[in-house]
C-alpha cells in the first residue's frame, strides 16, 4: 500500500511537469491537443495524490507504524477521527493534503471552463501545475509522507492531547482551502496578462473563486482563534504570534481585493492596482507557509528548520519576480481611460478601503518580519509584541469599521454631499442614541467607547439599507414584506450577502471591545471556600481523579458558580496528565488543563485549574471576559453572508454566458 | 492605481484623492514607529546576557533557550516558577517567573523569555513562551497575566 502511495507521489511528479509545460509549447504552435492533453495530466496528478492520499489515511487507521509519519501523530488508542485528521497534523502530511486540495479545485476549474476562456486556460493550467509542482517536489524528496521508520515500534507517539479537540479537525484545513482557493485568480490573472486579455473577463471568471477563499481564511483564523480560547488557556484568542499573523495577511489582502475588483467591473478602473494585489495575495499565502515551515521567524507554532522553507522561499521569489515582470510589461495596456470623477464616490471610497487594509496587512507584515530586519539593518534581532500590534490595529480597525458604515452608501462616479449625508440622518440620530445610553451604562473610556459607537452607527445604517429595500420592493413587487425581504436577497445575493457580512463584521468588532474590559483573578483556595470576582462567586466543591486508560489521568475540579447572589450553574475546569510513549514504549508525561468555559452573551466565566496541591487545597485563575460570545457570531454572520454572496444565480449566469461565450 | 488623466494636470478630485491618501499613509507609518518604540525587546542569546552582566539590566529582552534539567522549582500554590535556561553554549541563567505555569513546561524544553534582568542577576520573566516537544505546527502557550 505504502509503495503504491509512495510511486503515486513520484508520478504525479512528472504529470505536474507536464501539465506545466506543454500547454505553453501547445499554445506557441497552436496545437489544441497539447493543450487538451495538459488538461489530462492536470487531472491525472490529481488522481494520483487521491491515490496517495487513501494508501496514508489507510496507513494512519490501521496504525502502520513502519511509517514515520503515523508513528509520529497516532497511537492505537487514539481515537479514529483523530488517527485520520492527523493526515494533516504534521508538516510531510499537510503538504500532501494542500497538493490534493489545488489538484481538486484545479479539475473543478478546467470543468467550469471547458467551453469558455479557452485563450487563457493553457497559462492557467500551466501556472497551477507549477505550484503543484512545488509540493509534488515537496513531498518526493522533502518532505516523504511515506518515509520508513528504521525498525517497527509496538506502538505510536501519539497526537498532542492539545490537538485532540474538534477544532483542531477542522482549523488547518479550513486554512489550507482558503490559501489554495486564491491559487484561482492569480492564475487567471497572470494568464490574463499574458495572453494580453486586459477586460474583466478574469474577475468575472475568479469572483466566487475569490469569495470562497475569502469564506475559508475567514472560517479558518476564526477557528484557529477558538481552539487557543478553548484549549490553550491562557485566556485570549489572539496573540499576534507570526503564524497567526501569517494567516491574518491574505485575509487583509483579499479583502482589499474583493472590494477593489468591484470597481474595475463598473467602472473599468484599477486595473493595475488589482493585478498587483492578486499578485500580493497570493505571495502572502506562499510567504505564510514560508514562514511556519523555514524557522525563520521564531514561533512557538514553527514546525522547525527542514528544507521545505528554502523550496518555499525559492517558489516565492519566483512568484514575485513573475508578477512584477509581467505587471510591468503590461503597464501601458492596462491603464485606464477612465478617472476618478469624484472624491465623494464609491470608487473612491473603496480606494481608501483598500488603503487602509494594505497599511493594516504592512503594518501587521513589518511587525512579523521586525526580527528579520532589525538584524540585517542593525545586527541586532529585536522583536515586537502585542502592544505593537494592539496599538497600531486598533485605530486602523476603527477607521475601517467606520468606512464599512459610510462607504456602501455613496453612488457611484458622484454623491452631492447634501444627499450622501441625508442618508445618514437617521443612523447618526440612532448612534447619538445609543452612545448616550451606554455612556450612562458606564462605559466611559474613549476607546470603547468609541467602538460601540461606531458599531451602532454602522449597524444601523445597514439595517435602515436593508429596511429601505424591503419597502421599495413590496410597494413595487406588491409583497408583503416577508416575501419582500426573502425575494429581496434571494435576487440580489451579492449585494445582500455583502450587507450580512459587513453585519457580521460589526458584531465582531463588539466582541473585540469587550475584551477591553477583561478582568481576572487567581487564589488558591480549600474545598468550602470562595473565589470572588466582579459579580460571581465560585465555590471550589471537591477534585475528582480518575484515570480512564493507560494514557490519561484526569484531574476534575468542581465550582459552584453565583452571579449576584443566585447560584447559576457548574464549572469543572481539569488539570489531566496524557502520556506518551516514546520509541521504547515508555510513557512520557505531558500536563494539560481543560479550561471550564461558562458563555453567556454578556460574557464568559473562564476558570483554570492551575494545580492541586500537597495540602489538597487547589489554585485558581479566573477570568471574566466581555462579549467573547459576539466574536464568535459575527464570525458565523459573516460565514454565512459570503455563502449567500456566492450562491449560484440563474440569472446571472445566464447574463455571464450571454456575454462572454467564447470557442 | 490608475487615476491619471489624460492630461498631465490633475483634476480636482485626484488631488483631494492624493491629499486623504497621503494623510493616510502618513497617519499609519506614525502608528507604526511609534509602535516600535513602545514594544521593541531586544533577542540575546543566553551566553551574551551572561556575558554582558550588568550592561543589560533593565532592558526589555528575550531569550531563546532550553529548560536546564533538575533546575525547574515550580510552585503551583503561589503560581512560582524557577528554572535555569542554557543555551548551546551550555551556559545557563537563573530565570524567575510568576504565573501559571504552561502545560508542556518539562526539562529540555525549547522556550523563550521575556523579561529584564533584575539587580539580583536572574531573569524576571514578563512572559514565557512553550514549543511543543515535538515538530509539528501546535501550542503557543502564553499564560503569562494579561
Amino acid at each position: 500500500m505504502n509503495e503504491i502511495g509512495e510511486f503515486s507521489l513520484l508520478l504525479a511528479l512528472f504529470f505536474a511537469t507536464y501539465a506545466m509545460v506543454v500547454p505553453v509549447i501547445g499554445d506557441r504552435l497552436g496545437k489544441w491537443q497539447m493543450v487538451a492533453s495538459a488538461e489530462y495530466a492536470l487531472v491525472v496528478v490529481f488522481g494520483l495524490h487521491i491515490t496517495a492520499a487513501i494508501c496514508l489515511l489507510v496507513a494512519l487507521y490501521s496504525g502502520d507504524f513502519t511509517l514515520d509519519y503515523v508513528y509520529s501523530y497516532t497511537n492505537r488508542d487514539l481515537n479514529w477521527l483523530y488517527k485520520l485528521s492527523a493526515f494533516w497534523a504534521g508538516q510531510k502530511g499537510s503538504l500532501l493534503f494542500w497538493a490534493l486540495i489545488l489538484g481538486f479545485f484545479a479539475t473543478i476549474v478546467l470543468l467550469q471552463n471547458r467551453d469558455r476562456n479557452r485563450t487563457l486556460m493553457p497559462y492557467v493550467v500551466s501556472i497551477i501545475s507549477a505550484t503543484l509542482l512545488l509540493f509534488c517536489l515537496l513531498t518526493v524528496f522533502s518532505a516523504p509522507v511515506f518515509e520508513k521508520m528504521p525498525f517497527i515500534p509496538s506502538d505510536g507517539h501519539g497526537l498532542n492531547p492539545m490537538l485532540q479537540n474538534p477544532g483542531m479537525i477542522f482549523h488547518p484545513p479550513t486554512l489550507y482551502i482558503g490559501f489554495v482557493a486564491f491559487t484561482i485568480p492569480f492564475a487567471f490573472a497572470m494568464s490574463a496578462m499574458i495572453t494580453r486579455n486586459f477586460g474583466d473577463i478574469w474577475i468575472r471568471t475568479t469572483r466566487r473563486w475569490t469569495i470562497f477563499s475569502w469564506l475559508f481564511l475567514t472560517i479558518g483564523n476564526l477557528l484557529g482563534a477558538n481552539w487557543a480560547y478553548v484549549e490553550l488557556g491562557w485566556g485570549g484568542y489572539w496573540a499576534w504570534d507570526p503564524v497567526e499573523n501569517a494567516s491574518f495577511m491574505p485575509w487583509l489582502t483579499c479583502t482589499a481585493f474583493l472590494h477593489s475588483v468591484m470597481i474595475q467591473e463598473k467602472k473599468d478602473m484599477l486595473k493595475i492596482w488589482n493585478v498587483t494585489l492578486v499578485a500580493i495575495t497570493f505571495a502572502l499565502t506562499i510567504f505564510g507557509t514560508f514562514i511556519t515551515r523555514s524557522g525563520l521567524i521564531s514561533s512557538v507554532h514553527s514546525f522547525g528548520k527542514t528544507t521545505v522553507g528554502v523550496f518555499f522561499g525559492l517558489f516565492l521569489i519566483g512568484v514575485i519576480i513573475f508578477s512584477t515582470y509581467l505587471i510591468i510589461t503590461r503597464a501601458s495596456d492596462l491603464k485606464s481611460s477612465n478617472e476618478l470623477d469624484s472624491v465623494l464616490s464609491r470608487e473612491a471610497s473603496f480606494m481608501f478601503n483598500n488603503l487602509v487594509l494594505l497599511g493594516a496587512a504592512f503594518a501587521v507584515l513589518w511587525g512579523t518580519i521586525f526580527p528579520v530586519i532589525s538584524e540585517l539593518i542593525r545586527g541586532q534581532k529585536i522583536t515586537v509584541g502585542p502592544p505593537f500590534f494592539n496599538q497600531v490595529m486598533v485605530p486602523i480597525g476603527l477607521l475601517l469599521l467606520l468606512l464599512t458604515g459610510l462607504c456602501p452608501l455613496i453612488a457611484w462616479r458622484k454623491s452631492t454631499t447634501i444627499n450622501y449625508l441625508k442618508n445618514f440622518i437617521v443612523p447618526i440620530a440612532i448612534t447619538f442614541i445609543g452612545a448616550i445610553t451606554i455612556l450612562f451604562n458606564g462605559i466611559t473610556e474613549p476607546l470603547p467607547l468609541a467602538s460601540f459607537t461606531i458599531c451602532i452607527f454602522v449597524g444601523s445604517t445597514i439595517v435602515i439599507e436593508i429596511m429601505r429595500g424591503i419597502v421599495s420592493r413590496a410597494k413595487t413587487a406588491e409583497e408583503n414584506y416577508i416575501k419582500a425581504l426573502i425575494n429581496l436577497f434571494w435576487r440580489n445575493k451579492r449585494r445582500y450577502g455583502g450587507y450580512i457580512v459587513h453585519l457580521g463584521v460589526v458584531f465582531f468588532f463588539v466582541g473585540l471591545t469587550g475584551a477591553y474590559y477583561n478582568t481576572e483573578t487567581e487564589k488558591t483556595i480549600s474545598p468550602g471556600e470562595r473565589i470572588e470576582i466582579k459579580n460571581y462567586v465560585l465555590t471550589y466543591y471537591k477534585y475528582d481523579y480518575t484515570k480512564p486508560n493507560e494514557t490519561l489521568k484526569k484531574l476534575k475540579a468542581t465550582l459552584l458558580v453565583e452571579r449576584d447572589g443566585e447560584k447559576v450553574g457548574y464549572v469543572q475546569p481539569e488539570r489531566n496528565i496524557h502520556f506518551s510513549k516514546d520509541i521504547r514504549g515508555r510513557l512520557a508525561p505531558q500536563p494539560t488543563s481543560e479550561v471550564a468555559i461558562y458563555t453567556t452573551p454578556k460574557e464568559d466565566l473562564y476558570v483554570i485549574f492551575a494545580s492541586l496541591n500537597e495540602d489538597e487545597s487547589a489554585t485558581f485563575k479566573v477570568h471574566i471576559n466581555p462579549l467573547v460570545f459576539w466574536v464568535w457570531v459575527g464570525g458565523y454572520i459573516m460565514g454565512f453572508g459570503s455563502i449567500l454572496a456566492i450562491w449560484p444565480d440563474s440569472r446571472e449566469k445566464k447574463r455571464f454566458l450571454a456575454r462572454h461565450a467564447e470557442a | 492605481m490608475t487615476i491619471t488623466s489624460k492630461s498631465k494636470r490633475l483634476t480636482r478630485a485626484q488631488k483631494k484623492f492624493y491629499v486623504g491618501a497621503s494623510v493616510l499613509v502618513v497617519a499609519i507609518g506614525y502608528l507604526i514607529f511609534t509602535g516600535v518604540q513602545v514594544s521593541s525587546s531586544y533577542y540575546y542569546t543566553v551566553s551574551e546576557v551572561v556575558s554582558m552582566g550588568n550592561k543589560v539590566q533593565g532592558a526589555s529582552l528575550r531569550l531563546e533557550g532550553k529548560v536546564s534539567p533538575g533546575s525547574i522549582q515550580a510552585d503551583h500554590g503561589n503560581l512560582n516558577l524557577e528554572f535555569d535556561i542554557f543555551d548551546d553554549s551550555e551556559k545557563s541563567m537563573p530565570v524567575v517567573y510568576k504565573g501559571i505555569i504552561p502545560d508542556l513546561f518539562q526539562e529540555n524544553l525549547d522556550v523563550v523569555v521575556e523579561g529584564t534582568v533584575g539587580q539580583d542577576g536572574k531573569f524576571h520573566a514578563d512572559r514565557l513562551l512553550t514549543s511543543c516537544p515535538s515538530k509539528y505546527e501546535a501550542a503557543a502557550q502564553d499564560t503569562s497575566p494579561n
